[in-house]
């Protein structure tokens, strides 16, 4: 099968109302998700995360650079209507915001269906389907939006993005608005959606321990780039950008046992989108910045199976940490703890984790 | 069922609720200063007469014993007298609160087609001309006095082209008027087959109405645009137009979200618009209430005030409980 999604040098600037100044939001953003795969895109508020999410499913046109679904640009997006129609679906930060208050759930369901032009019966068919793959009862195919819990709001908000069998879907942070409880069942049920389905995920989240562990690649943002991009496993293992080793740094995992190893530590503040430094974005908060950095934007470097990093001293950040199976351990624990295979009343119990 | 059970729940509050505001309404009449008694009997009055009076009005009882009677007589559906029209006010209020409420009601349903869809059709399209005419109409029709607005539109459709019938009430003075049944002359005319009186009815309504209309979409206009434009920028309209969803059914989504602010701002208007019309009122000799109660505070003529507090008020209850019946029918979380 073919990749499903490559984006191609995306930039995104916003005109500022009254001046000539421009909000660089994306500034030159590559990636390639392949089908069944989940990408997660991480980075601080304001990293441009969002805004990638917008341009493929068309909220947003994008200023430069081009987004290909299989073979189809989506700049042409009015040319493929017919074939690309439910092919691309989108699951909102805010499950309260995104349903329609005065519409039965069953109606808000079927709604992505009405332009495929299909016939009632397997629109109900197919309604009732997506209910039960959200595991949701069926008698709240007639209820309201306000009759239900926000974790039941989002499986409806799941539910009316898998109605339409997409090959991609965009995830603006669905669990961000939830509690934790509520948080983990959403993030298992994305995951077995995806074993059934093999739907490829956009994972847009700020939260890196849930990106940990429903992402089989990660890309970082920094102020509308992607400063490293690869396996989930070996960023978070061993993190190349010294952006990444710092961000990585600042989770905290639910486990006191579970502490993140690292000597990266950003100074000072966030440069603001709109006067953009002339080389790296970092340099003026990175701890390794050399004179280089200053006048050179570095390039991207393939430094591994599909693991591209933009930094001039990549080698010197990976070494300077030790490597840590810490998130391994963390993924393990959960995975245990989900998987429900410890019988009722053990407490799950915490090794130390080996570094 | 559960909306029949809403609807009793409502209305055992409609009692307390007029007794309210017939107390404060009440004390508020009777501290306006002046005399209604020095007033009837003219500036010749002997000290004696003016007593005399004041004891066969009432008026030198304490005043909780003023209100105590004011209440017994309501009971026995006894408005009191105006001493300037010298009849009761309820056949005053009868014959002349039918008018108010035609000119109102017709000039609300012109403000509500204006208003709803050129709001709708603005948030539509936030940056096309619609949008921008809808701006400017807006301010201009908050900062326009209805009186004088009333006043260029006789000057060009009576005075100068003579369109409009002269602004001399509601009906020709060759017609008879037809035997009230409803008190509007427009259905009343109907009711009796009259054509004529009936062309004559509308044409005297047409210039109130435009100016009352126009001037209060204003309001309706600012009311359904800033909802829609909420509501189409919501996740749930954005998601319909990423779906591809046609436009059309994603606006009547979104209308159907932002109508329960829309029908408040209605709501408040008609019951504002019973008093709030009587500047137009003047302007067109139309007899209606407003013009009745206002004679009656000029001159301390005060169960006429009262008696159109109480209607006014009557008026404002029905319209809010129909407010909450369509509620009830737009809202399924209201009726859950």
């Amino acid at each position: 099968m073919s990749t499903v999604l490559t984006i191609d040098n995306l930039y995104k600037h916003f005109p500022i109302a009254g001046s000539k100044q421009v909000v660089q939001a994306i500034n030159g953003v590559s990636l390639t998700i392949e089908p069944g795969e989940t990408l997660g895109l991480v980075g601080e508020s304001g990293s441009g995360k969002t805004t990638v999410g917008r341009c493929i499913v068309g909220l947003i046109e994008p200023s430069a650079g081009t987004i290909h679904f299989r073979d189809a640009d989506l700049a042409l997006r009015q040319r493929h209507k017919r074939e690309l129609a439910g092919k691309i679906q989108l699951v909102f930060q805010e499950p309260n915001e995104s349903l329609d208050p005065r519409r039965k759930i069953g109606d808000t369901i079927s709604e992505p269906l009405l332009p495929l032009r299909l016939d009632r019966e397997t629109r109900r068919r197919r309604t009732a389907d997506a209910l039960r793959l959200v595991r949701l009862q069926p008698d709240l195919l007639d209820a309201y939006p306000s009759e239900l819990s926000s974790g039941q709001q989002q499986r409806v908000g799941i539910a009316r993005a898998m109605v339409t069998e997409p090959e991609l879907v965009v995830l603006d942070e669905p669990t961000s608005a939830l509690d934790p409880t509520a948080r983990a069942e959403i993030i298992d049920l994305l995951r077995r959606i995806q074993s059934e389905r093999h739907t490829a995920y956009l994972f847009i989240s700020h939260d890196l321990s849930t990106v940990r562990f429903i992402s089989h690649r990660v890309a970082v943002m920094y102020l509308g780039m992607i400063v490293e991009q690869g396996s989930a496993e070996t960023v978070f293992n061993r993190p190349q950008h010294p952006y990444s080793s710092g961000l990585l740094s600042s989770v905290m995992l639910p486990h006191p046992h579970l502490k993140i190893e690292s000597s990266v530590s950003l100074k000072g503040e966030i440069p603001s989108p709109i006067n953009l430094p002339k080389g790296c974005f970092l340099a003026s908060r990175c701890p390794f910045v050399i004179d280089r950095c200053r006048h050179e934007m570095p390039p991207a470097e393939t430094v591994g199976e599909r693991h591209t990093v933009h930094c001039f001293r990549h080698k010197d950040v990976a070494a300077s940490v030790p490597a840590s199976d810490t998130f391994n351990v963390f993924m393990k624990e959960a995975e245990r703890i989900l998987g429900r295979t410890v019988p009722s009343g053990v407490k799950p119990s915490l090794h130390q984790p080996t570094t | 069922m559960r909306i029949l059970a809403y609807l009793a729940k409502r209305l055992v509050f409609v009692i307390p609720q007029l007794l309210g505001i017939v107390l404060v309404s009440f004390l508020l009449v009777k501290s306006i200063p002046g005399d209604p008694a020095v007033l009837m009997l003219g500036p010749t009055a002997t000290k004696e007469a003016i007593a005399a009076l004041r004891q066969q009005l009432g008026l030198d009882q304490p005043l909780y014993i003023q209100f105590l009677i004011y209440v017994r007589n309501l009971m026995h559906g006894d408005l009191g007298t105006s001493w300037q029209t010298t009849r009761p006010v309820l056949d005053d209020l009868y014959q002349r609160f039918p008018a108010t409420i035609e000119l109102v009601t017709f000039s609300l349903l012109l403000a509500i087609i204006v208003g709803v869809t050129l709001g709708v059709l603005a948030a539509r399209n936030p940056r096309g001309w619609i949008a921008r005419v809808s701006d400017i109409y807006g301010l201009s029709a908050g900062a326009l006095p209805d009186f004088w607005f009333a006043l260029v539109l006789i000057f060009v459709f009576y005075t100068v082209l003579g369109w409009a019938p002269a602004p001399l009430g509601r009906l020709d003075v060759t017609i008879i008027p037809p035997s009230p049944m409803t008190g509007a002359l427009t259905i009343d005319t109907l009711l009796a087959g009259d054509w004529q009186g009936f062309h004559s009815a509308c044409a005297h309504l047409v210039l109130p109405v435009l100016t009352l209309g126009l001037v209060n979409a204003g309001p309706i206009l600012k009311m359904t645009q800033s909802t829609m434009e909420k509501m189409l920028e919501s996740d749930f309209s954005r998601y319909e137009v990423l779906c591809g969803v046609p436009q059309n059914l994603v606006v009547r989504h979104a209308l159907r979200n932002a109508l329960p602010s829309v029908v408040t701002i209605i709501s408040v208007l008609y019951g504002f618009l019973i008093g709030g019309a009587v500047l137009v009122e003047i302007v067109f000799a139309w007899g209606g209430a407003g013009q009745y109660a206002v004679q009656g505070v000029l001159n301390a003529d005060i169960y006429p005030v009262l008696g159109f507090v109480l209607f006014s008020a009557i008026f404002s209850l029905v319209v809010y409980i129909v407010v909450d019946l369509i509620y009830f029918l737009l809202d399924p979380r209201i009726s859950n």
